[in-house]
């Protein structure tokens, strides 16, 4: 017999409805946070350069508009994706990513590979421009050769702590610091033929001022490397040691400082910023009270039809840049 | 001042320093410091499942108070350089900013040390270190601000060995990376074309004895 619907039958009813309703909205809430937090974090740990995450925001924020999981995921791809601007994040120039381990858990031993593999990409930039005049001055040269063993007894010495931590001594290069900001900013400096993905680059109008430029940044990414390690480091012992690295970096950023900018110009900031304040930034020996962690940009290359410069932003390693003990080197 | 061409050094036996002025001070940093050397070499490193602290421990605070009475201790004799003059310009200018920086660590680790702190400064580093900062010339006078900041960044070396508390690491770190540009800043202008000399990265830490 078919019993009538009461007043408390509808009640519960409804309350059922309003729960799956609640719990489909709350599935739908969260797979577009997790895409978010997912672009979020491309877009402001990635080493891209500023003008591609640029470029990437505006895809994101046009995406956006139309809503839904797949245009975050876009953004995503455009953030990690090619090496040079192409004007409007698109998903067929990026290259194939690989997703971070399921569970990236940051030891001692993934900060240490990464502090090695930040030295071997050093060493193979030096490497590149000692002994090519084109590159660099020859009266610069014994300097950069200097500069080149410190990196590889700083990498050395990564490697044997972190095998003294318990893990695999990375021994290689940062493959995406590699291909994600060494080779664009080599071939914004030097120029570079067309390709499937970019037009014709060409040389920079000033090549051993980039690359003195693109020096200085990477001795100060290093240095706010490894101050940035600091806290994270479990081990006061590991601290110590990174820290002392560190402070190698930044007097190689200091040296390089004054003899790019000159001396005394080159010493300390002016007090006052200036109104007009010059395309390629100003370094300094000094530039602040206390060591920055903030992103370095690098300006170099040639000059385009409305007067811009490529823009590189040189950021502290974060999970895409680490080397997880997962990782298997490939050098 | 006309901009000068920077000397480009070129690689050359390393000087060893700290030969008359600071080797007396010299040798440990702190008694506490060494008893706790032992424990924690790289070698003996292992995984942890404990979070290291953030903030100083008991054990931090005789570190950090140290830290800051060698930092007080520069704020003195970058002051009495300053007014002893017979420096040019340029270094003069530059003595006070790392004056200020100096007084920015201080006040720094002051906050963090909160009612633990001492504001006193390291007074045999003061009376070791004073003939050099006031010398009245150029070349004496950068020489010894090259070697005490060498000398505060060993000493900050030690102390970040020792310390437990993320936050006060952080500190130091940031301190010591600005005194590391500072010392071959101050190389520079004391004309060291050297450059194992000029990087110089072997000084001897201070020891904050208060006198």
């Amino acid at each position: 017999m078919n019993r009538q619907r009461t007043t408390a039958d509808r009640t519960v009813a409804n309350a059922l409805d309003l729960r799956r309703a609640a719990r489909a909205n709350s599935i739908a809430a969260a797979n577009e946070t997790r895409a978010m937090g997912i672009a979020m974090r491309a877009l402001f740990e990635s080493p891209a350069a500023s003008e591609q995450r640029r470029h990437a925001v505006l895809g994101r924020r046009r995406f956006l508009r139309l809503g839904g999981f797949s245009v975050a995921t876009a953004s995503v791809i455009a953030a990690c994706g090619g090496t040079e601007a192409t004007g409007i994040a698109r998903v067929g120039v990026a290259p194939t990513t690989t997703g971070l381990p399921s569970d990236p858990a940051v030891t001692d031993v993934v900060l240490l590979r990464t502090a090695a593999s930040l030295e071997y990409s050093a060493i193979k930039v030096y490497d590149t421009v000692i002994g090519n005049a084109d590159l660099l001055d020859p009266a610069l040269d014994d300097v950069a050769k200097r500069f080149r063993d410190d990196h590889a007894g700083h990498a050395a010495l990564f490697d044997k702590l972190t095998v003294d931590a318990g893990g695999t001594a990375w021994g290689c290069s940062n493959e995406r610091i590699d291909n994600l900001l060494v080779a664009p900013v080599l071939r914004a400096i030097g120029g570079g033929p067309a390709t499937d993905d970019l037009a014709v680059t060409p040389p920079s109008d000033d090549v051993r001022r980039d690359v003195l430029n693109f020096a200085h940044g990477l001795e100060t990414l290093a240095g706010s490397t490894y101050q940035a390690l600091i806290p994270a480091l479990s081990q006061p012992a590991l601290r110590k040691e990174t820290i002392v690295i560190g402070t190698h970096e930044v007097r190689h950023a200091a040296l390089l400082a004054l003899a790019i900018t000159g001396s005394p110009a080159g010493i300390v900031p002016p007090a006052e910023a200036p109104a007009d304040p010059p395309p390629i930034p100003t370094v300094y020996a000094i530039p602040g009270r206390f060591g920055s962690l903030g992103a370095v940009n690098v300006v170099l290359g040639v000059e385009n039809a409305e007067g811009n410069r490529s823009v590189f932003t040189l950021e502290t390693p974060s999970l895409n840049t680490f080397v997880f003990e997962s990782d298997t080197p490939s050098c | 001042m006309a901009d000068a061409p920077v000397a480009l050094p070129g690689p050359s036996v390393r000087r060893r320093l700290l030969g008359a002025g600071i080797v007396g001070l010299a040798g440990t940093l702190l008694p506490s410091l060494v008893g706790r050397a032992g424990a924690t070499a790289p070698d003996e490193a292992a995984p942890t499942t404990t979070a290291p602290p953030q903030r100083p421990t008991a054990e931090d605070i005789p570190l950090l108070q140290g830290a800051q009475m060698v930092e007080l201790a520069a704020v003195e004799l970058y002051a009495a350089a300053v007014a002893a003059g017979g420096v040019g310009p340029v270094l003069t200018a530059v003595l006070a900013t790392a004056h200020d920086a100096h007084l920015a660590y201080a006040q720094a680790l002051s906050a963090m040390l909160s009612t633990d702190v001492r504001d006193s400064p390291a007074a045999d580093a003061v009376e070791a270190l004073a003939g050099g900062f006031s010398a009245g010339n150029n070349v004496e006078t950068a020489t010894a601000a090259h070697e005490l900041e060498a000398a505060l960044v060993a000493t900050h070396t030690e102390t970040i060995g020792e310390l437990l508390s993320t936050d006060a690491a952080a500190l130091i770190a940031s301190i010591m990376i600005v005194e590391a540009r500072h010392s071959l800043v101050f190389g520079q202008i004391a004309g060291i074309t050297d450059l194992d000399e000029l990087i110089f990265t072997d000084a001897d830490p201070l020891t904050p004895e208060n006198g």
